[in-house]
């Protein structure tokens, strides 16, 4: 995705204010720039789809990435113990693989 | 992955009624027992699980043995008689594939997949159709070699000369396309006489894999319609298989014929008719989906398969449908005289990992163990059954804003289709799944499961968040029977006639005509309903009427869908009743029934409702009597308020009774939360629940004739709510002030205009 296209989603405001909202709260309303942008990298089809997988349940998730309808799902390396931690790695490597867009914890 | 998966032969028993049950157990042995469901919210915001122990006949250790599921349905007709003497065969029928890209799939078969002989029209490997003969040793295919259109109809004919061993295959588009080169013929030669009888059954969409506990096996499984198949026992010329393609053929035709079957009898039934004469009648296995348009539906001449059932002539094959899973049985536990009603489960361990298999007692006919009865949505739950909301389609993410959180079960369905879908997901071939069975494992009916779709803490759907309202009955001590809506199906009002109030779920979103009747009627003289739920008494359904827990849905033509029936296929095949939801039938829209109707939904947060007009009523004082605050409900385990998921709205022009009030409203909604598009006939902006006046949850009460009233809170969230801060909150006391005044048996006064 090119870098004109995320100034169209998010329309002036700091992109950096933008990730620090989304850290700050994963769910729920979002500003409109912010709900445009994770509207946009969350549209990924079935294959692909970074997604978490409960392997405890209300105690740890995994990573995966999806690889459409039956097929077995790949377990990537992230394990997390809170979904707001789990959101935030899929937001980065989206921002990654969307943008090009290296973000920091 | 999961090793342990089970279902039960009925899910609603009373005493003396036994309950079979089938366990797949890949561990050597495991351990059964019985528990009275109570709570089964994981969470640790939630109150504690409780299970309670219950000892039973069934308790003990029980050897572990994989049982599997042969999904995909076929037609099986048993006619060794028909093919005695036969060695020519000409095989033919109107087809309409859905896969043809598919790979092998048998269209008509007589083959035995365990010999490799026998003889079969098939999608050939290249997409077109072709002819597969052998006789164990000489094994042919010849196929047209011009790929078929996926959801086009064509006339499918292929034929074998014994005495001249000359294969022919014959395959003409019902409508020609510019720049589409898909009609066409092959010929070819095997050795005449070859030896391709066998003792396989006659399949249609299907060859035969054998039989496996009394099961049959259905190989090389056909996605599509197939419509008017005929059987000849001779290699007749394609003129003759062309005038086999109607209804009425000569004599001289007809002498010939082995079987020539008439979809359009029997459509609710599992019956196809031989109409040759020959009595080579068969059955459907795995319940195919019946009442779909033929390859001569016309639009003209009605929309439902009754008006002229000779344009439904077809039945749709797929091949990852499932009817009863066929299991042999490892116990069976029969009700104890004396058992409390309620929900129970068998949960097996082996090795760690634990299973539920979930059932209700509900007390013996006609002899109710209490004034209160939780109705248990169990068709709902069957139209969930096996959801793949989170594996199937990718947007689901946009509709939850928030991460797609899988879990084990789902993960399992994902790789193992063969345990058949939900009333939300596609077959294989991308049609929607009109038909949802109990007799299979249902690995979302349990306690302790997680779903995508509620919202956090606890992240629970339907049955698991149904426990809330369980756990809160009883840490009131309220009794209460638990009675299962396909119960109502078949016993109608007479079910509920004894109880001064009944209690939905969370979402009792699908219902027959009886269902709805039997409610209505039950409002209706005297009866308290309390509707703890969103979205409920949407969809109308349909039961089958020989074959047990399965029921259908045909979404037509309007609602919050999860796919849309071809035309021409909105009228359910069990019934031939109109299919789709229930507002569009006839005042019986839910605000009919409950003051409310479905408006709203979104997955990732909820909202607290606020005082509305009606509070103010002195009708409503029982209601929020010894309750100050102005809001309610800012709080809750599903999405951290009661309103929320699925939000129902009090809408006087969509059925809602004028005397109702409205006690309270919610909002505002996340973004999340959308406008639903039975309302919305232009799509417009200003549809979201951040400033959409109509994405709200209407709280709502209103008197019923004979001293009745119905509750309703219009919101799946709601449920959520009730156990917050260990039962003690706003919204918990006011639906406690609720059922104490519906308890109570004087009557309410309707009021004055």
């Amino acid at each position: 995705m090119a870098k004109q296209d995320l100034e169209q989603l998010i329309q002036g405001r700091d992109l950096n204010e933008l990730v620090a909202e989304f850290r700050a709260k994963t769910t729920g309303q979002h500003s409109p720039a912010l709900q445009r942008l994770i509207n946009r990298i969350r549209s990924e089809p079935m294959t692909g789809k970074l997604a978490l997988l409960c392997t405890k349940p209300h105690e740890e998730w995994r990573l995966v990435q999806m690889n459409g309808r039956g097929k077995p799902m790949t377990l990537l390396g992230g394990i997390y113990h809170d979904l707001n931690d789990a959101e935030w790695a899929i937001f980065k490597l989206r921002m990654k693989r969307h943008f090009d867009i290296d973000l920091q914890d | 992955m999961l090793k342990i998966t089970g279902y039960a032969d009925r899910v609603s028993a009373m005493p003396g009624d036994a309950i079979r049950f089938m366990i797949n157990c890949e561990y050597p042995d495991y351990q059964a027992s019985v528990v009275r469901v109570v709570q089964g919210d994981t969470a640790p915001e939630a109150p504690p699980v409780k299970l309670v122990p219950v000892p039973a006949a069934i308790d003990g250790r029980y050897p572990g043995r994989p049982q599997v599921i042969h999904a995909g349905s076929f037609g099986r007709v048993d006619c060794e008689r028909g093919f005695a003497g036969v060695s020519s065969l000409s095989l033919q029928a109107m087809i309409f594939p859905t896969t043809p890209q598919k790979g092998r799939q048998a269209i008509l078969s007589k083959w035995d997949e365990a010999e490799g002989r026998g003889i079969a029209m098939i999608v050939a490997a290249d997409g077109s159709l072709g002819i597969e003969i052998s006789d164990g040793a000489t094994r042919k295919v010849l196929s047209v070699g011009k790929p078929m259109l996926s959801r086009h109809w064509y006339f499918a004919a292929v034929s074998y000369d014994a005495v001249t061993g000359a294969l022919h295959v014959h395959q003409e588009p019902q409508h020609d396309f510019p720049t589409i080169d898909d009609s066409g013929s092959a010929s070819d030669t095997v050795p005449a006489g070859l030896s391709w009888q066998n003792a396989a059954p006659l399949l249609f969409a299907a060859s035969w894999g054998g039989e496996d506990a009394g099961r049959t096996i259905g190989r090389a499984l056909y996605n599509g319609k197939i419509d008017r198949p005929r059987v000849s026992g001779a290699s007749l010329s394609l003129a003759d298989m062309q005038a086999l393609r109607g209804d009425l053929w000569s004599e001289r035709l007809g002498g010939a014929l082995i079987g020539a079957w008439d979809f359009s009898r029997d459509i609710p039934g599992i019956r196809m008719d031989d109409v040759s004469g020959r009595e080579h009648h068969g059955v459907v296995v795995n319940m195919p989906t019946r009442g779909v348009t033929g390859h001569n539906f016309t639009g003209e001449d009605g929309m439902c398969w009754k008006d002229r059932p000779t344009q439904w002539s077809a039945i749709h094959f797929h091949d990852d449908d499932i009817y009863d899973a066929g299991w042999q049985v490892d116990f069976s536990l029969t009700i104890p005289e004396g058992m409390k009603s309620g929900i129970y489960a068998v949960r097996i361990e082996a090795e760690g990992e634990e299973q539920f298999v979930t059932f209700v007692v509900r007390p013996p006919r006609g002899k109710p163990g209490s004034k209160l009865a939780f109705l248990f949505p169990l068709a709902t739950y069957m139209a969930y059954a096996n959801e793949h909301f989170g594996t199937n389609d990718g947007l689901v993410e946009l509709h939850l804003n928030r991460a797609l959180v899988l879990h084990p079960h789902q993960q399992f369905l994902n790789e193992h289709r063969e345990y058949g879908h939900s009333l939300y997901d596609l077959h294989s071939d991308g049609s929607g799944v009109c038909y949802s069975s109990r007799l299979r494992p249902v690995l979302n009916l349990r306690p302790k499961v997680e779903a995508n779709h509620g919202a956090g803490p606890s992240h629970l759907w339907l049955f698991n968040a149904d426990t809330h309202i369980t756990s809160w009955l009883e840490n009131f001590d309220q009794d209460y029977d638990v009675i299962t809506d396909e119960d109502l199906h078949a016993e109608g009002h007479g079910l509920l006639r004894d109880y001064q109030t009944v209690v939905t779920a969370t979402h009792p979103e699908y219902y027959t005509k009886e269902m709805y009747d039997a409610v209505h009627r039950y409002t209706h003289g005297g009866g308290r309903l309390i509707y703890l739920g969103g979205n409920g008494f949407y969809w109308r359904i349909a039961y089958h009427a020989t074959q047990p827990g399965i029921i259908e849905v045909r979404r037509s033509e309007g609602g919050s869908r999860a796919w849309e029936p071809p035309t021409g296929e909105y009228y359910h095949s069990f019934t031939g009743e109109y299919g789709g939801m229930w507002r569009r039938q006839g005042n019986r829209s839910p605000n009919h029934l409950v003051g409310v109707g479905f408006t709203a939904q979104g997955f990732d947060q909820s909202s607290p409702y606020r005082r509305a007009e009606g509070a103010a009523d002195p009708r409503a004082a029982f209601i929020l009597e010894g309750i100050e605050d102005e809001i309610l409900g800012d709080f809750g385990l599903t999405g951290g308020g009661a309103a929320g998921m699925e939000l129902d709205r009090h809408d006087v022009s969509v059925g809602s009774p004028p005397h109702s009030l409205v006690i309270a409203s919610s909002g505002p909604h996340t973004e999340a939360h959308v406008f639903v598009v039975e309302d919305m006939l232009f799509n417009f902006m200003g549809a979201t629940g951040d400033v959409c006046d109509k994405v709200r949850a209407d709280l709502v009460f209103f008197e019923t004739p004979q001293g009745g009233a119905v509750f309703s809170v219009g919101s799946i969230a709601y449920s959520g709510a009730l156990p917050w801060n260990n039962f003690d909150n706003n919204i918990s006391k006011l639906t406690l002030n609720v059922l104490r005044r519906f308890m109570d048996p004087t009557p309410f006064p309707m009021p004055t205009s």
